[in-house]
């Protein structure tokens, strides 16, 4: 098990994995998901060329839907959305826009949208905090892994992420390895 | 013996400093105007420094020396992507402006990796018109001292590289200084600050011995006689939208002018003893824009000095 919530890198050159360390938490904190990644180990070897980064993600927010940000009515004018969390205005009227077609989506004001539709909405999911979340993690782990290293496996599942980049073609014994060290963490 | 100034102060009356400077035989090499506060950019005769000091004091404004005054220095990072980018290389190169020198920052084309690492040719050009190159390299120290100096090994300029790791020498360079690396932060401590100003040590150091050079085979005239010529016998200088128009170098100038346009003036610029520019100095297009490249040849090679 993985114990400590620091990073911790390893390498053949020692002086590189503790630069490598002090980077990535400071990028991890710079780009906000210092909190959603931890117990991150990271395994660097410029020689081989390979660099190997797991960790352990938490994601804890639900999913969005229709209900969260709006309360429906029916008026005489078509459905009416009376918007409660304003933040998710842009998906909502995405989703919508996708449903019904521009034409029969009118946006009265900041808080209210009329729809033309005399049936209720599915309740559907607008915004998945996951799936935003993933994104900058993978994100902040790429501003980590060297530059050059653009040949990227990486492998994100809702408990653990597993990145392995290089410059040559991504071996096996890597994407073994990779695994072995998940394993060995319990993740 | 000209010493390297920088003046920082109000607009109102500045331009007395100035004048004293042209009094004086100094120079101004470069005015920046940012709302009320002034920075100019001197060369002052080493005897007279305790006059523009004493100017500068009753202006309320203030004197300090700026070494890399005069010279201009390529920044190179292995690419202009985040992982360089702000930090640390817009911060290094930032506190090069602060202490006199006109600094580029150039992004490689195949600056990453190992593997692709190398210099194009426009880019070994480019970085060749400059007086010194500052390489920011990575955190590898195994990258740092068997791969990458590919990227600087056949240029003609003094190289500085700059890296994560603490090593004493690296092949091809003037020098190396550690414990920069990547960095995901801005120089903040007294002890980056203290890096920084090795960095600034170590770029004088390497620009005296240049000029130490210099001196075995002196230049046919002085860069800043030069340049005053040029400014005042092509106007067209002074329209020029760049805050340096006149970029110096130690041994010639950059010129922000067309080259096709003004390469035939340039060269019939007329020194009072007689010769014109073509005699003292070499005129070629600039791998940067359209500018123009001007390289004063030395007293062997010109055969007199003005």
């Amino acid at each position: 098990m993985i114990d400590s919530e620091k990073v911790a890198a390893e390498s053949p050159d020692k002086q590189g994995a503790r630069l490598i360390e002090e980077l990535t938490s400071d990028i991890l904190s710079d780009l906000d998901v210092a909190h959603s990644l931890y117990n991150i180990r990271i395994f660097i070897d410029p020689d081989e060329p390979v660099f190997i980064l797991y960790g352990k993600l938490a994601i804890s927010l639900p999913d969005i839907k229709i209900s969260d940000v709006a309360t429906m009515t029916h008026t005489d004018d078509g459905l009416k959305l009376d918007i409660k969390n304003e933040r998710y205005v842009n998906d909502l009227l995405d989703k919508l826009v996708e449903r019904y077609g521009k034409a029969n989506i009118l946006q009265l004001d900041r808080y209210t949208v009329l729809v033309a539709t005399d049936d209720d909405i599915p309740d559907e999911t607008i915004y998945e905090p996951t799936t935003e979340l993933k994104r900058k993690v993978i994100d902040s782990i790429r501003r980590v892994a060297p530059e050059g290293y653009r040949i990227i496996k990486h492998d994100i599942t809702e408990d653990y992420v597993l990145f392995i980049a290089s410059e040559e073609p991504i071996k096996q014994e890597w994407i073994n390895q990779g695994r072995r060290l998940l394993k060995e963490a319990g993740l | 013996m000209l010493e390297p100034l920088m003046y920082t102060g109000g607009v109102y009356r500045h331009d007395e400093l100035m004048e004293l400077v042209e009094d004086l035989g100094g120079h101004l090499l470069q005015k920046n105007v940012m709302q009320l506060e002034v920075v100019l950019l001197i060369l002052v005769p080493a005897d007279d420094i305790s006059e523009v000091e004493q100017k500068a004091a009753e202006l309320l404004g203030t004197i300090t020396r700026a070494p890399l005054i005069g010279t201009e220095i390529a920044v190179v990072a292995p690419s202009l992507a985040y992982h360089h980018m702000p930090h640390p290389t817009c911060d290094i190169a930032e506190y090069l402006r602060r202490n006199g020198a006109k600094t580029n920052i150039i992004g490689l084309a195949r600056g990453v990796g190992r593997r692709a690492a190398q210099l194009t040719k426009s880019e070994r050009g480019l970085i060749n018109e400059h007086d010194l190159a500052l390489f920011i390299l990575g955190d590898f120290l195994s990258c740092i001292t068997d791969v990458k100096y590919q990227l600087y090994e056949d240029l003609d300029v003094p190289i500085i590289v700059t890296g994560g790791p603490e090593c004493d020498a690296v092949p091809y360079a003037y020098a190396y200084i550690g414990g920069i690396g990547r960095r995901a932060k801005g120089f903040h401590r007294e002890s980056e600050f203290a890096i920084l100003d090795s960095i600034v040590g170590m770029i004088g150091k390497a620009l005296d011995e240049r000029r130490e050079e210099l001196e075995k085979d002196p230049l046919s005239v002085s860069p800043f006689r030069l340049m005053d010529e040029i400014t005042q016998q092509i106007p067209q200088v002074g329209e020029s939208l760049s805050p340096t128009p006149i970029t110096m170098h130690l041994d010639g100038m950059r010129i922000k002018l067309p080259y096709d346009e003004y390469y035939e003036r340039i060269r019939n610029v007329k020194f009072i003893e007689g010769p014109t520019l073509s005699d003292v100095a070499e005129v070629r297009p600039s791998f940067m824009r359209e500018y123009l490249i001007l390289k004063i040849k030395t007293k062997s090679v010109a055969g007199f000095a003005l």
